[in-house]
């Protein structure tokens, strides 16, 4: 009898091990950081080639992230002194069931508001870093930005966007087909009724956000529909289940959705965390830095390269230790 | 047939026996009446009481896991404090994330299991300190492309070996 081959499984579904194989390559050359221009093309097709590829690849980033937060030195110092104990014979199986209820549990937790599940299994998704425009049935124009996802159901009676994670821009249709039917953003905490418009919708861990750029938009909170609110051009207004207040317009989203980070004397901390919602991994700030003001507008497609600039503006040196570690500090530190 | 539930059976028989081989092990009554509850409690989630057939060398071999997993976890928590009273403040977790953090590093340290001492210090040297490939390789005496190898074969396990 041959012994059964291992099971490999990502996002919780088996995966093949050719496909298991291939994506631990593509880690292994990413953080080696020789990745070219070329190279990333391949890549991309790579993931492209087989919705299978693409479910790898997303299952690396999601479990990465996971110890990605982690304070720098604590993991590898607590694991580390593990590394030379033997493993007991016949515990893998029972600990791969310890494992499957530690990581439910974990993610109940997320689940709550950032729902990566449902996010996976979404019409349209972005993956971190990646932005994505497409034009719906009726002409209307949607952005997703950075980790984002949305389901799309035009039935007729409405056109409705649910957005799952992250956040969207939109510039709304007017075709004569779909004129009777409202345009509605939905997020769990709420409905967002277009009146004629261009706005953003995000979703992030305090509750749901909108700011509207022309005309206006009514906002609907999913526990207590009647108490609307109506938000004009050049406003913004934050949502939760149970009601929803004024806030000044984030002018932010005209921007990614025109592909572009803008600063405006910020401080470089500020922009680094803006920044680190386009890249994987860790992007750490040197504190003797953190407070250095600068402006510009920066493109959002290469966030490598708006690193890579950053000592022309500043008195700093940018660290590639990986690709998914880099140090912005002092120019004498090492 | 019998209308008792197998583990019950297994447990009228077998569970004074068991608790007494727990404490003569560990020398501690209180553990070794954990470890027996769990024993059975890990039977009865298995569902599959119903084929065992030496009861004995079989409540052993679960409960022997059982140990290995708990005394595993200790060590784990100990570094973990080691570690954490290591870090300067700023940078030390909240109350709140603490707990999860050390969830995080037991699923990572479930996931690294099994692997050779140089293949898992080339992972975390990788991963959590951001370390190049010469860099390793210089610590770990081999070449860089024999970190490559390792880090492949880490990352398979650790992404895909385990359902997730």
């Amino acid at each position: 009898m041959t012994p059964p081959a291992p099971r490999l499984h990502a996002t919780g579904q088996p995966l093949d091990e050719a496909v298991a194989d291939a994506a631990a390559e593509w880690l292994t050359r990413f953080m080696a950081g020789e990745v070219d221009a070329g190279e990333r093309r391949r890549w991309q097709q790579w993931r492209a080639a087989h919705p299978d590829h693409e479910r790898a690849w997303q299952h690396i980033e999601r479990v990465s992230a996971s110890w990605q937060g982690l304070p720098p030195g604590l993991a590898y110092r607590t694991l580390a002194p593990l590394a030379g104990r033997p493993a007991r014979p016949g515990r893998r199986q029972l600990l791969a069931a310890l494992f499957g209820v530690g990581l439910a549990s974990g993610l109940g937790l997320a689940a709550s508001r950032s729902t990566p599940l449902r996010a996976l299994h979404a019409d349209l998704r972005t993956a971190t870093g990646e932005q994505r425009r497409i034009e719906l049935a009726d002409g209307s124009l949607l952005t997703l930005n950075t980790a984002s996802a949305v389901d799309i159901r035009f039935d007729g009676e409405q056109r409705l966007v649910r957005l799952i994670a992250g956040e969207i821009h939109v510039v709304t249709g007017h075709d004569a087909r779909f004129a009777g039917q409202p345009f509605v953003v939905a997020t769990d905490d709420g409905r967002v009724r277009a009146l004629g418009t261009r706005f953003a919708v995000a979703r992030d861990d305090a509750g749901s956000r909108v700011d509207v750029f022309a005309h206006a938009v009514e906002i609907s909170p999913a526990g207590r529909p009647e108490r609307t609110r109506i938000v004009g051009a050049g406003e913004g207004a934050r949502f939760d289940a149970d009601d929803s207040r004024a806030s000044a317009l984030d002018p932010r989203p005209e921007q990614w959705a025109a592909g572009q980070l803008h600063a405006d004397d910020v401080r470089l901390d500020d922009f680094l965390a803006e920044l680190g919602r386009y890249r994987s991994g860790i992007l750490r700030c040197d504190p003797a830095v953190a407070g250095l003001r600068f402006s510009g507008v920066f493109p959002l497609a290469d966030s490598d390269r708006i690193l890579a600039m950053l000592p022309n503006s500043l008195p700093v040196q940018v660290r590639f230790r990986t690709r998914y570690w880099v140090t912005v500090s002092t120019v004498d530190a090492r | 047939m019998s209308a008792v539930h197998p583990v019950a059976d297994l447990y009228t028989e077998h569970h004074r026996w068991l608790l007494g081989w727990l404490r003569r092990k560990l020398g501690c009554h209180d553990q070794a009446a954990d470890l027996a509850q769990d024993t059975f409690v890990s039977i009865l989630t298995a569902g599959n009481a119903g084929e065992i057939r030496e009861a004995r060398p079989f409540l052993a071999t679960v409960a022997n896991r059982l140990v290995a997993h708990r005394y595993r976890r200790q060590l784990l928590e100990n570094a973990y404090l080691e570690a954490l009273a290591a870090l300067p403040e700023a940078l030390a977790p909240s109350p709140e994330d603490r707990l999860q953090a050390l969830q995080v590093l037991q699923q990572l340290d479930q996931a690294l299991d099994g692997l050779p001492p140089a293949v898992r210090q080339a992972f975390l040297l990788a991963h959590l300190e951001g370390a190049s490939y010469a860099e390793i390789g210089e610590r770990l005496g081999v070449s860089t492309s024999s970190v490559k190898q390792y880090l492949t074969r880490a990352n398979r396990q650790c992404f895909f070996a385990i359902a997730a």
